[in-house]
């Protein structure tokens, strides 16, 4: 009974004593908040701004050690990560698709993280919060007509088209290579992208459309290669949307053993007309993942594969 | 030994109810359009925002050709277009895409000398009149193949 009631003395010493280490939780200056409408604003503040934002308002309970080391670290990474804060360090461009991806992770309910929203129930969103965002995404990302401008840019690219020229194309940075003829293979899907004015074909190479007919395609099968193209959405006044500038060709390459680190798949991601391979060493594939892992349930593919005839 | 049974079964119909809601059912054929419609190579997409439909044009290995090469059209042999349109409908698992839903139609066009015209619609697709079938020719035979590196 004595040694019991000792090492519980021992362990509040202990608990006591660590409340003067802690980590040091700032808030720096705001350099621009983001600008949004009202409503818009309430949902982030309630349900992000604590973590992503120089605003973060602790609880008591997060400036109890050692659970302020971890309230830091999730800080720190999501400060890093978008911080709205300082939402004019980002491109225009990049600003949307950041949302985007945001709105994503909260439609799934991988934002605010579930270790968050435990300790802060009121931060939890709803469908109602959702849709206040996604109607707001959509507001900010109209069709406009470019027609006349895009015409000018793809008579310069069919000017300059490497592949009708016999150019080699460089392989990516972890190795993968260009493959050619990719436009040839069996189209499993387009994808009309309003957030990003684009429009896209998702080819699959003979191993990954046995797979599509064999309806065996999560886990997709070692072997398996997706090509999605992308090219700029030209539209006319009418609300005709059709493919533009060729923009890129992303290729998944599936290897559940060599692509271990990266969800199974290789990235490789080819630029321009030119065909630049992307990205200045392996780490690149951070990027892919950073979107490929909202569907992490569905082997990490966004396309629904239509079933060939 | 009710739950060896029923267990396998469980587990049976889960996986067929899996695999099915990872394809794209909804823009399966339904019908009976020609067995080669599908089988050519992408030529160019569209949408129509308007009509909330998104449409793919496939051609034939034959018709394959490069437009900078500009092949007079009746020193080819026979070629198809097939225009494959879809109502379009959000991805669910992303928000911004949108993808093929249901099929509503699909238009072919045999180039050679002369052109023939086919018009499927309906649910299951059948061979039907399409009333605007001159503009809809002109229309599919002047599409250019989107910009490939």
């Amino acid at each position: 009974m004595k040694k019991t009631f000792v090492i519980l003395i021992l362990i509040l010493l202990v608990f006591g004593a660590a409340q003067f280490v802690r980590p040091h939780i700032t808030n720096p200056p705001v350099t621009q908040e983001i600008p949004v409408p009202d409503s818009v604003m309430a949902v982030l503040k309630r349900s992000c701004f604590d973590c992503h934002s120089n605003q973060t308002r602790l609880k008591w309970f997060d400036k109890i050690t050692p659970a302020n080391f971890l309230v830091a670290s999730d800080v720190r990474a999501a400060r890093a990560a978008m911080n709205f804060s300082n939402w004019d360090s980002l491109q225009p461009s990049d600003q949307r698709s950041m949302l985007f991806l945001a709105v994503n992770e909260m439609r799934i309910r991988q934002m605010p993280l579930k270790s968050y929203r435990v300790m802060h129930p009121g931060a939890s969103l709803d469908s109602n919060d959702v849709a206040i965002l996604e109607n707001y995404l959509a507001a900010i990302s109209p069709r406009t007509p470019n027609d006349s401008i895009t015409a000018v840019g793809m008579a310069v690219q069919k000017a300059a088209r490497p592949g009708q020229q016999g150019v080699q194309v460089m392989p990516a940075v972890n190795g993968i290579r260009f493959f050619n003829g990719f436009d040839k293979w069996r189209a499993l899907s387009t994808a009309d992208r309003f957030e990003t004015f684009s429009v896209r074909v998702i080819y699959g190479n003979e191993i990954a459309v046995k797979a599509v007919e064999e309806k065996k395609i999560n886990p997709w099968p070692d072997g398996a290669v997706l090509a999605k193209s992308i090219w700029t959405a030209k539209t006319d006044t009418a609300g005709n949307i059709t493919t533009g500038e060729f923009v890129l060709v992303d290729f998944m390459v599936k290897n559940s053993v060599l692509y271990a680190s990266t969800f199974g798949w290789g990235f490789a991601r080819f630029k321009g007309i030119t065909l630049q391979p992307w990205g200045k060493d392996p780490s690149f594939a951070k990027f892919c993942m950073a979107c490929h892992q909202v569907v992490r349930s569905n082997d990490f593919v966004f396309t629904y594969p239509m079933t060939p005839k | 030994m009710r739950y060896k049974i029923i267990l396998p079964l469980t587990v049976l119909l889960f996986a067929c109810r899996q695999a099915t809601s990872e394809l794209n059912n909804a823009a399966e054929d339904n019908g009976s359009i020609p067995a080669h419609s599908l089988d050519g190579t992408v030529m160019n997409i569209f949408v129509n925002t308007k009509l909330n439909t998104t449409s793919t044009l496939y051609r034939n290995d034959i018709s394959r050709t490069d437009s900078a090469t500009d092949i007079d059209l009746d020193a080819r042999p026979a070629s198809m277009l097939t225009l494959v349109t879809w109502k379009q409908r959000p991805n669910p698992r992303w928000y911004g895409a949108n993808m093929p839903d249901s099929l509503l139609s699909v238009e072919t066009l045999r180039i050679h000398l002369d052109t023939f015209y086919e018009y499927y619609a309906g649910r299951p697709l059948k061979l039907a009149v399409n009333p605007d079938s001159t503009e809809r020719k002109i229309w599919i035979a002047r599409q250019e193949p989107m910009i490939l590196p």
